[in-house]
């Protein structure tokens, strides 16, 4: 499915109260919302013949990888869609005047910029006309007594569907008692941060007695649950909720719908502004916000926005990391990052994780996986973008704790290792683990920073999988050499990240020299900021060999001997845990023959004689080893087996044999070698010697 | 909680009117009072009630509204006509199922199942007759009943809408239990619904990609099937790619595409790449899956053996035993022409293949063998066990082809169709494919820079084809059509500009030329240096024919067609293709690519 790609689908907003007077609408953007959207037009052209000129008139959507169509459909062969990417590009080049170097930002979200002139244009369009009545072809007024429901259906999730457009929203009844929220809270008089507010009370029975903020969308049919539960859950419930808060305490909505019912009277008294709408944007803070919400939730940004003065930022969270490939079938945004470690932070909701089938929605495979969001100190932040714009952007004061805390971040240091230099130097902030870990969260969250593995020099990289070689690279190239002029091409370095002929190496193999560490580490962690590169890494299983097994066999059987025991159960167990399977029985060979002639007959008896005595022997191999899948959770049998590996196979000495056994539960093919290393604190030295020692018992594995 | 097809189970049904005096009601529901306006109804139908029956702006339109824990999707109708007692008659068949379930399916034959009951309500008075006396005018209820007397028939029995409730129960019961319903409502009309699974939208395919069948495609034919499907269908194999197919079976390439796209939409296809001893394989973090997840292993022994009948070639596909659904014949090519013939080219994998490969869908546990084949082989096979195949799977690498894999592995390999273990692992997710990205410097050059550096290039072997050739006529042919349509379109003037300005020599680069000269003695790689010379800003008149001359003399000669598919590859270079789509789009093998790329300077190789 396309669930990979942001697909906001929103199309409006609309704000609805209810009073004495019954429902009524207070705004709604963008204005004209009885425009169809231009989608559907789209639909029926999918396949165009391949003849000629019919490419000038392809939309925008078609070359937007963050967008569906550029993915489906027929499209025309590839080289006469080469054809059309470069003229697009050419267009887009004569358009677009020099700019900044791109940034994370810009490549999951639609460009906003473009979104509010289109949005400027059409009201400008609408000048003149009468407002319109409808809405999507419905009836405003009565479209609006709908989205007032009955009490009982107010304070909680509202959804319906006319047609095909979805109206989502919370909508908030005031209660019995006048107040806004269950809960009565003491005097909350004594609380007036806002002294305008202060005149009404929040306690004053207002006329108003619900508020409903309502999101419109239109998304494809077969994603529409998901979509919407998205959307509702990440912005229509929580700016819902602020908006209750806000009522609550300050009064703040109805307050600011009778400052709208005023603004609209004194728009056709002034003539500033052209349209009712920047108007009202204008001189209202919730106009104001509701605009901002849309043109960022619509474009898949993160909507910062100002409610009565507090800042609160709302996003549906994009899709960028992976633990695994999606198949061939599942587009997925260019430049996502593929990790196994994305696994182990996938859980705790801060980052979205990418769906990699095509029908199905996987759930995160390791339900039992035995990390926690608490390991992320034995990661290290990748910021997405320059650490200075990420503090204006964050709009946080420039000497604060977290803009100072976003300097110090390296992706080559663990944020454990961080902490420490923290703490060994006074003159530094003051910061405690927890502290770094919620910076940490919330920065991976708003699409700040990536969790990754330390970047390290002796660490191997491969080129990812999901590298964005085709839809990327061109325009990569310009900008991998604006960022690092004096570095081998983007093509050229990540030739030297992938020989064909030798396996992955170590990072430091393509190092030139000691002097150019430091670049080399910068330029690699650009291309795991842009989703080029993946850290490849080891993943191991203890491994039992028959001769073992057949060792344990005979102390058992000895045991059983000496202290009389009833053998039998245990045999069991050997069968139960041993690989093999029943052997495949050799086929019988049926031979229809034909009964008309006898010489045939004695013939086909001859030619079944010779077959059964020619005919090939199936049968299946014996394991030879055994694999030990969880070795935390080993049956009795499989600890004896581990035992014997240690004790008479491996004959670890005694310091060895507690490290093994402190690590004898990664042994899952779970957790990655590099990461036990940073996690346990042993020192590298014992751990290599470890691995030699017990290398013939041991399988491995190495993927992201 | 799904039904056997996997469609979410109807909770409620029920039907819904605007009553002449106690407004909108519920006339029947099943199952009985589930609905009402007490406590242990599902929700309190007073609630939605004008949701059910909106104003009739809003009738004639899906509605679906959330209440409490469920989804109730209706289709409200609004019929205006003076013969009703109030001059217009509502109606709502409603579908109640659980919130955040899947209800696609079920809304398109809601919103036909009103349209219909609208028009049989216009027509006949079909539902409102049921209880005439509330909703027609008691003076226009002959009038009405005379409507539905069919002339000529009025001594036949006539089967009527006996009765809503046997209905809407039949509905609830055959859509939960079957899926669909079949109910006949009078002589002429029925309700016939059967619930279709919604996929998404099929995906543009690449034409390099490898379909693989998951069902026996022969089993699916009918007469309405479309031409190019009956067409490709032989040749989708699971070895040769999406042009190839529309080649072999002499159709468009787009149309092709579209079925297969087709296919894969309803699951009887899914895509692998294309099978080259040249490839690269790696685990992926699935892997694990093949120790894990129960049964896989053994589907994985019983698909990837290799019965090696090379000596049976006549591709005897049919199947002895009676399962039939797996197709054992296969006595892969990949195999039987081994890494040291047919290998690294981009054809030599096509030979011949067994019929159907069923990938991992069809294969059961057991493996099913033609008696003819046993015939023919006289020798113990070995399946090779799980911890073999795991061990095989793992040590494949990002820097190893297979055939490099193949020979370090060979003693295991034996009775392992590799071709099969490959696709096996590819299609379960264990493997993943490393694709190669061949990149030209030049291409890296003329991004990095801006400029136009690779179409001066394809100008230099556009003029010594020109001096080479004497066919002057099938130049312009070339010129006109190929060139303009294929080269980078606007920078068409650009050159064009930049070849008036070799008229006038500028004398001041000769120097740097003839320091130059020696790098020049390295053949095409030259025109690397020299270019870089062009970079400098005040270029544009700095080409001094004489360094042209001198660069396309030591081009190599070229025909007119190799002209053209090097445009064709460096547009495909420029496009960032791997090489599985060149070798595809260009129809050549992968070392004819490779001697291609040597001629346009230097280049290597990413492997993704």
């Amino acid at each position: 499915m396309s669930f990979n790609l942001p697909n906001p689908s929103l199309l409006g907003l609309i704000l609805v109260i209810s009073t004495h007077n019954g429902p009524q609408l207070v705004f709604k953007y963008p204005n004209n919302l009885a425009v169809k959207p231009q989608d559907e037009e789209l639909e029926n052209d999918e396949y165009r013949a391949d003849d000629s000129d019919s490419d000038t008139e392809s939309s925008e959507d078609e070359w937007d990888t963050r967008h569906y169509n550029f993915y489906s459909g027929t499209k025309k062969d590839i080289l006469s869609f080469l054809d059309d990417q470069d003229k697009h590009r050419n267009i887009k080049s004569d358009k677009a005047s020099p700019k900044p170097p791109r940034t994370f930002q810009e490549n999951i979200g639609l460009g906003i910029k473009n979104l509010g002139d289109s949005q400027s244009n059409n009201s400008k369009v609408s000048i003149g006309r009468p407002e319109s009545t409808t809405i999507f072809g419905i009836e405003q007024d009565y479209l609006i007594e709908m989205l007032c429901p009955p009490k009982e259906m107010c304070n909680s999730r509202f959804e319906i569907n006319i047609d095909d457009y979805i109206f989502s929203g919370l909508p908030v009844h005031c209660y019995d008692n006048g107040t806004w929220r269950k809960k009565t809270k003491i005097a909350s008089n004594t609380d007036s941060t806002n002294l305008d507010d202060s005149v009404d009370s929040p306690r004053t029975t207002t006329s108003m007695t619900s508020f409903h903020l309502v999101f419109i969308a239109k998304p494809p049919v077969i994603e529409s649950n998901y979509r919407i539960d998205e959307m509702y859950h990440y912005v229509v419930s929580r700016l819902s909720l602020v908006l209750r808060h806000e009522q609550s305490k300050h009064d703040y909505v109805w307050s600011q719908v009778r400052l709208i019912s005023k603004l609209k009277e004194d728009f056709k008294n002034q003539n500033i502004f052209h349209d009712l709408t920047s108007f009202l944007n204008d001189k209202s803070s919730l106009c104001k916000l509701i605009s901002d919400c849309y043109n960022a939730i619509s474009s898949s940004q993160i909507a910062n926005l100002s409610i009565n003065s507090k800042l609160r930022s709302f996003q549906i969270p994009v899709k960028t990391e992976f633990y695994s490939i999606p198949d061939s079938t599942v587009p997925y945004l260019p430049g996502s990052h593929l990790s196994s470690t994305v696994n182990m932070i996938g859980k705790t909701g801060l980052i979205n994780v990418g769906e990699t089938a095509r029908y199905d929605i996987d759930e995160l495979n390791d339900e039992d996986a035995d990390s926690s969001a608490d390991d992320i100190i034995y990661l290290s932040l990748l910021l997405l973008d320059d650490p200075e714009r990420i503090i204006t952007d964050i709009k946080a004061e420039s000497d604060s704790t977290l803009a100072s805390f976003i300097r110090m971040i390296k992706p080559t240091e663990t944020l454990l290792r961080l902490s420490h230099k923290l703490k060994a130097d006074s003159s530094l902030m003051s910061l405690d683990i927890s502290q770094i870990k919620s910076f940490a969260f919330h920065l991976i969250y708003w699409r700040r920073a990536r969790a990754i593995p330390p970047l390290n020099t002796r660490s191997s990289y491969i080129v990812s999988p999901m590298a964005p070689i085709t839809t990327n690279m061109y325009e990569d190239i310009a900008e991998f050499k604006k960022a690092f002029s004096t570095m081998p091409s983007l093509p050229q370095f990540l030739k030297l990240l992938s020989s064909p002929t030798k396996k992955p190496r170590q990072f430091a193999t393509i190092i030139p020299s000691k002097d150019h560490r430091e670049i080399y580490l910068d330029a690699l962690a650009w291309l795991i900021r842009f989703g080029y590169v993946t850290k490849l890494n080891t993943f191991i299983w203890l491994k039992v060999s028959k001769k073992v097994k057949i060792k344990v066999e005979e102390d058992m059987e000895n045991e059983a001997l000496n202290m009389n025991f009833k053998t039998s159960e245990r045999k069991k167990a050997v069968q139960g845990t041993d690989n093999t399977s029943k052997v495949v029985e050799k086929p019988s060979l049926s031979n229809v023959s034909n009964p008309s002639s006898y010489e045939k007959d004695i013939d086909d008896i001859v030619m079944g004689i010779k077959n059964i005595n020619q005919g090939p022997e199936i049968v299946l191999e014996d394991d030879e080893d055994t694999i030990i899948l969880d070795p935390a959770r080993a049956n009795a049998l499989e600890r004896r087996w581990i035992n014997k590996v240690v004790t008479e196979e491996c004959k670890l000495s005694p310091e060895l044999t507690v490290i093994f056994f402190s690590l004898l539960k990664y042994m899952n093919g779970k957790n990655s070698l590099e990461l036990i290393l940073l996690k346990e604190n042993i020192p590298r030295n014992d751990f290599r010697r470890l691995l030699i020692q017990i290398e013939d018992h041991l399988i491995s594995v190495r993927h992201w | 909680m799904e039904t056997s097809d996997g469609f979410t189970p109807i909770i409620a049904i029920f039907y819904a009117v605007f009553h002449p005096t106690e407004g909108t009601k519920i006339v029947n529901q099943v199952p009985k009072d589930s609905i009402n306006t007490t406590a242990n109804s599902l929700f309190n139908f007073n609630t939605i009630k004008n949701y059910i029956i909106p104003k009739p702006h809003l009738c004639n339109k899906l509605i679906s509204i959330k209440v409490g824990k469920y989804k109730v999707i209706g289709y409200p109708v609004n019929i205006q006509n003076d013969n009703y007692t109030r001059n217009f008659f509502n109606f709502n068949f409603c579908f109640v199922f659980p919130y955040n379930s899947e209800t696609i399916s079920y809304e398109l034959t809601i919103k036909r199942m009103g349209k219909m009951f609208k028009v049989l309500e216009e027509q006949n008075y079909l539902l409102s007759n049921l209880s005439a006396r509330l909703f027609i005018k008691s003076e226009n209820i002959k009038q009405i009943n005379l409507i539905n007397e069919i002339p000529g028939f009025k001594n036949f029995k006539k089967i009527n809408l006996s009765s809503i409730d046997s209905l809407i129960s039949q509905l609830y019961q055959d859509l939960n239990n079957y899926s669909e319903c079949c109910i006949p409502l009078d002589s002429a009309n029925s309700i016939d619904i059967k619930l279709f699974p919604i996929y998404p939208a099929p995906l543009n395919l690449k034409a390099y990609q490898v379909p693989i069948s998951m069902v026996n495609l022969n089993l699916l034919v009918d007469v309405n099937w479309d031409p190019t499907m009956i067409k490709i269908l032989p040749y989708i194999n699971g070895i040769n790619s999406i042009k190839k197919i529309s080649e072999l079976s002499d159709s468009d390439y787009l149309l092709t595409k579209q079925c297969i796209q087709h296919l894969m939409h309803y699951k009887c296809l899914q895509i692998i790449d294309i099978f080259q001893f040249s490839n690269i394989y790696a685990p992926t973090n699935n892997i694990v899956n093949f120790l894990k997840v129960p049964n896989l292993s053994e589907r994985c022994q019983s698909y990837i053996v290799n019965y090696d009948m090379s000596s049976n070639n006549r591709g005897n596909s049919t199947n002895g035993s009676g399962s039939g659904t797996v197709n054992t014949t296969a006595p892969t090519t990949a195999n039987a022409t081994g890494p040291n013939t047919g290998n690294n080219t981009f054809t030599g994998v096509n030979a011949r293949v067994g019929s159907n490969i069923t990938g991992t869908g069809g294969i059961g546990g057991s493996i099913s063998i033609s008696p003819v084949h046993l015939k023919e082989l006289g020798r113990t096979i070995k399946v090779p066990s799980k911890t073999l195949l795991f061990y095989l799977y793992r040590s494949l690498n990002q820097g190893q082809t297979v055939k490099q894999w193949y020979l370090q592995h060979k003693k295991h390999l034996k009775f392992i169709d590799i071709r099969r273990f490959i696709n096996f692992g590819i299609l379960n997710g264990l493997i993943y494919r490393v694709h190669s990205y061949p990149i030209l410097n030049l291409v890296t050059k003329s991004i990095e820079n801006n400029n136009d550096e690779i179409n001066e290039l394809i100008e230099n072997f556009r003029t010594k084809l020109t001096s080479t050739n004497v066919n002057s006529i099938n130049l312009k042919d070339i010129n006109s059509n190929i060139y303009l349509k294929s080269i980078v379109n606007e920078s068409n003037l650009k050159t064009n500009n930049r070849r008036i300005s070799f008229n006038y020599q500028n004398q001041q680069f000769d120097g740097i030329i003839e320091s130059d000269e020696d790098s020049m003695n390295d053949g095409i790689r030259s025109i690397n240096n020299e270019t870089a010379v062009d970079d400098s800003p005040e270029d544009a008149q700095s080409i001094v024919p004489r360094i042209r001359n001198h660069e396309i003399n030591r081009l190599p000669n070229i025909s007119n067609d190799e002209f053209v598919d090097l445009l064709k590859l460096i547009k495909l270079l420029k496009g960032f293709q791997n090489i599985d789509s060149i070798c595809t789009e260009l129809q050549r093998s992968r070392t004819e690519i490779e001697s291609m790329l040597d001629t346009l300077g230097s280049n290597g190789y990413i492997n993704s």
